[in-house]
This record gives C-alpha cells, sequence and structure tokens, in this order.
C-alpha cells in the first residue's frame, strides 16, 4: 500500500481524507479497525508516529495544522493507514502492514482548502527510484490577472537522506529554456509559474535528469474563490499496451536530447 | 489445529477466488488494429450553468517529426451513446490548443454527453512498440461562469477508431457484480454530482447507493440500464450528520466515476 502526501502550496491548507474500506468488493482486505500514521523525514531518517486508530467503514481528515505540533515547517508529512504500526525510526521508508489493491488501487483525498472552497484528487504516493527523471508536458496555466499557477512537484524516495537537482522548464515548440530550479527529494517543491511568462498557445515543458517527481499543477485566484488541481499523466499514459515503458523510454531520450540535457 | 498443507490449500483457494475476477476479464481488450487510435469517452456538460474545455496536443508530433500538419477527429455523443458529430481540428506542433467543447453543443442534444479526440495516425515507433497511442489528457469545466477552470484528466482507454472509421468500444465486462466503493466523503456543505460511463459494448444495469458514514445504511439508491457509449449523472444526496460515501454496483470491470462538488460559483472536480 502507499502513502498519502500532506499537500502544500501558497495561501492554502493542505489536508488528508482517508478512509477504512476497501474501493471494490473482490480484492483482499480486512475488515478491522487500522492505525492512521504519519511519516515524514528528518536529519537523514524516517520518523512514523502513530496518530489515532480508524475503525472500519469510517473517514477520518488529517490536516497539516494538526501535525504542525511535531511537524516542522514545510517539512513532507506521508499519511498512512496500517494493521500495525510502523516502525519509529528508519534509514529507509518503513514497509506498511496492510492491504493492497489493484482495480482501483485504495486511495485517499489529496487536498487543497482555501477560506472559501477546495481542491483536490484521489491520489497515492509510492516511493520513485533515485536515478528517476521528470518529463512533463503541461497545458495548465490559465491566463488572467487575479490568477496565480505552480506548480507543485512531488518526490519521494526509499532513503531519508537529503539530495538535490534541477528542473528545467522549456517551451515544447522552441526549445528555448524559460527557467530553472532548485528542487529536493522528499519534498513537495513549490514553483512559482507565472514569472516564467508563457503566452496562452506556448506549452510548457518540465524536465529533469535528477529525480522523477508527480508534477500537480495547482491555480487558483488571489482569494482563493476559484482553484483547480490536476497532475500531468506520464509519459507512458500517452500509450496503451505493448511496451508502454519503453515508448516513455523513448519518449524521454527524445525530449531531453531536444533540449540538449 | 493445524494440519500440513494447511497454508498452501488456504494459498490456493485465495488464487482461485481472485482467478475468478481476473480470468477473461481485463480492464480494456486490445485493439485489435495496431493502426488503430485510441481515446477515453470524456464528459461534456453544456448549459447556462456549464462549460467544458478541452487541452488539444499534437500527441503525434511528441513522437515523430514530419512535415505535415496532424489532426484530430473528435466525436461528439448524446447522453445516450449515440454519434451527434464529427469534427476534423488541425494541430499546432508543439502547443495549445484549448477547444470550447460547449461551442460545438446543439441545445437539441441535451446538457451533457460524451467525447473522443482520435488522432491521425498511431506513430511508427508506438507501432513497433506493439501500441496504439491514446488520448486520455485533460477535460476542464466552467460552472456559472467560474474565473477560471477546473482541469481532470481522462482515464480510460475506452474507444478505438478504426480504419473504416467505425469506432470500437473497449470496456471491459466483468462476469459477476462488483462494487466500486468511492473512498472519498461527501460533505453537506456543497452540491456533489457524479458522472458515469458505459464504455462497454453491451447495455448495463448500474446501481448508486449511497450510504451514510454514521449508521453505515444506504440513505438513497437509484437503478438505471446505461448504453454502450451513454453516461448518466447522479446527484448525491447528502443532510447525513457524518456525510456519506457512494457505492457503484455493476457488471463494469471498473466504474470509476467523474466527481463534481459545487458550492454557489465555485467548482471541484476529480476522478475516483
Amino acid at each position: 500500500m502507499s502513502f498519502y502526501p500532506v499537500l502544500n502550496a501558497p495561501n492554502v491548507k493542505g489536508w488528508v481524507g482517508v478512509c477504512n474500506f476497501s474501493p471494490n468488493n473482490w480484492e483482499k482486505y480486512s475488515r478491522v479497525a487500522k492505525f492512521v500514521n504519519v511519516t515524514y523525514p528528518s536529519k537523514g531518517f524516517w520518523i512514523t508516529k502513530n496518530i489515532g486508530k480508524l475503525p472500519y467503514g469510517k473517514y477520518k481528515k488529517v490536516s497539516h495544522q494538526e501535525l504542525s505540533e511535531f511537524i516542522p515547517g514545510n517539512t513532507l508529512a506521508l499519511i498512512s493507514l496500517t494493521l500495525t504500526i510502523p516502525a519509529e525510526v528508519s534509514k529507509s521508508l518503513p514497509k506498511l502492514n496492510t492491504d493492497k489493491t489493484t482495480i482501483p488501487n485504495s486511495r485517499a483525498t489529496l487536498g487543497l482548502s482555501s477560506k472559501v472552497f477546495q481542491t483536490s484528487y484521489q491520489g497515492e504516493l509510492d516511493p520513485f527510484p533515485s536515478q528517476g527523471t521528470l518529463l512533463s508536458f503541461a497545458p495548465f496555466l490559465q491566463f488572467d490577472n487575479n490568477v496565480k499557477n505552480f506548480l507543485l512537484l512531488i518526490n519521494l524516495e526509499e532513503s531519508a537522506e537529503n539530495r538535490s537537482g534541477k528542473v528545467k522548464v522549456y517551451d515544447a515548440n522552441k526549445d528555448c529554456l524559460k527557467g530553472e530550479f532548485q528542487i529536493f527529494n522528499n519534498s513537495i517543491n513549490v514553483i512559482p509559474l507565472d514569472e516564467l511568462s508563457f503566452m496562452e498557445q506556448e506549452l510548457p515543458l518540465f524536465v529533469s535528469k535528477d529525480m522523477a517527481s508527480i508534477p500537480l499543477y495547482f491555480s487558483t485566484t488571489e482569494d482563493g474563490s476559484y482553484m483547480s488541481l490536476e497532475h500531468t499523466h506520464p509519459p507512458a499514459s500517452l500509450v496503451v499496451h505493448g511496451k508502454r515503458w519503453d515508448a516513455q523510454k523513448f519518449l524521454k531520450n527524445r525530449w531531453f536530447s531536444k533540449v540538449n540535457l | 489445529m493445524v494440519f500440513k498443507g494447511q497454508f498452501v490449500i488456504i494459498k490456493f483457494i485465495e488464487r482461485f477466488r481472485v482467478l475468478i475476477w481476473n480470468w477473461r476479464q481485463p480492464l480494456t481488450v486490445v485493439p485489435k488494429n495496431l493502426n488503430g487510435v485510441v481515446s477515453d469517452l470524456f464528459i461534456w456538460r453544456a448549459s447556462n450553468e456549464w462549460e467544458t474545455y478541452f487541452e488539444l496536443l499534437d500527441v503525434v508530433s511528441l513522437f515523430e517529426d514530419s512535415q505535415s500538419l496532424n489532426f484530430v477527429d473528435i466525436k461528439i455523443f448524446n447522453k445516450s451513446g449515440f454519434e451527434v458529430l464529427q469534427k476534423k481540428i488541425t494541430l499546432n506542433k508543439n502547443s495549445r490548443q484549448l477547444i470550447n467543447i460547449s461551442n460545438l453543443i446543439s441545445e437539441e442534444w441535451g446538457n451533457v454527453g460524451t467525447f473522443a479526440v482520435f488522432h491521425s495516425k498511431n506513430p511508427t515507433v508506438v507501432k513497433e512498440l506493439g501500441s496504439n497511442i491514446a488520448e486520455r489528457g485533460y477535460v476542464s469545466y466552467t460552472h456559472k461562469n467560474s474565473l477560471i477552470r477546473s482541469y481532470v484528466h481522462g482515464n480510460l482507454d475506452a474507444v478505438t477508431k478504426m480504419d473504416d472509421g467505425k469506432i470500437e468500444l473497449l470496456g471491459g465486462a466483468s462476469f459477476l457484480q462488483r462494487k466500486y466503493n468511492l473512498q472519498y466523503k461527501f460533505s453537506n456543505d456543497a452540491v456533489h454530482e457524479i458522472a458515469l460511463v458505459n464504455p462497454t459494448n453491451k447495455q448495463k444495469k448500474i446501481t448508486f447507493q449511497v450510504v451514510s458514514f454514521e449508521k453505515g445504511k444506504v440513505v438513497d439508491s437509484k437503478l438505471i440500464q446505461l448504453k454502450p457509449a451513454a453516461c448518466e449523472i447522479f446527484k448525491i444526496k447528502t443532510g447525513e450528520l457524518d456525510g456519506v460515501r457512494l457505492i457503484i454496483k455493476s457488471r463494469l470491470v471498473m466504474a470509476r466515476p467523474l466527481i463534481f462538488s459545487t458550492k454557489n460559483f465555485n467548482l471541484n472536480v476529480f476522478h475516483g
């Protein structure tokens, strides 16, 4: 089973909604109360704390605020639902003792709330290999004086050791570099996109050879009345059947070469 | 009392039980035609309150260069799954093209339906990998003229277009009745609607059940017959103290819904 990250973005509050029931009626799922835990990186280790127990059939919302008493600042907080409490301190991400489903995957609601409303998606997060890379074509920017656009790059790796890398932003049509940002592993990297001065017909391309991430795009009006949150597909999702992962490899090699990465 | 081989037997029974649910019941079938291009069946909503947009990307040119411009065929279906419009749109390479799907909709087609976006060809390298190019991209919606669009991506390789232009639905059917238990809490502070598409080539009986978190009991239910490529919008009944959740019963391998939550002018849209 996967982790559920508490999201983080400017002027909104992140939260996770977990449900203790199976998403289907045929894959194995224990009908018992489960432990709700939070795992976060600290000084090269993963720290896990149990924050409650969720009876079978029930729902629990965990907000960033309630975690802030023991998790500092913008540290990545990962919620999990398990049959036993994971080890309190570990060098690698704790292995979660819980049920796993596939059609569909067990998911939680990953949300951001403003004072007015909320935006969310159903998701989960599994660790990326440390040699992973990123290729994201992102047609999500919205253009209005009152609208702010952000990229939330979510990375998770087995090791809690800190490392950093770079993400570069191009106009896909002109292969010209529009910006470059430092990113960190085991983090939600918040990148403001409006300063890159993209035009409406231009297609932003985000690439990194240093780490893989989930690229989540967040748009909001300044007062938080209107929001949008969605991630781009990994390149493998542009094809179906056959050797999809070879197709992803081809696309990454082709575009990394185009931008001389 | 534990006997020798007990765990082997238990494991065998479990494997057999899972096999009943998986054998010859894929989530989607493989298109017969290697030249076939694939699309999701996206939901469109068009009315005084709703507008639907789609981000057209030249996915073919992401894989290969060509001298000529590529295009997409957009096929629009009404709520009952009948094709009502086909439109060809030329694409700009490596650029964004946002189209307003609602502007293509005629009032007589109703205010909800589905649409598919087929790219002009399956790129050579994709064909060589035994794969088919798929459009599962980005729809967005506005509600009551909201200032920004709310995006949601497609999920399923629901339909393929063949060389003769005909379409074939690819959704997998289940032998046994399945439950899709949406892992989400519908609260009382918004209006929630869910949309479901039948991506299979046979009519399906679908039951929507709304269950109270507090009582654990069904507080609302609706049974429909959903034709191939058809869609249905179901409004979630709220009012329960601790919120409600949704169960979708059907013989679809995965009845994944699209959820629209609105509060005045605000909109949150996401898939299960």
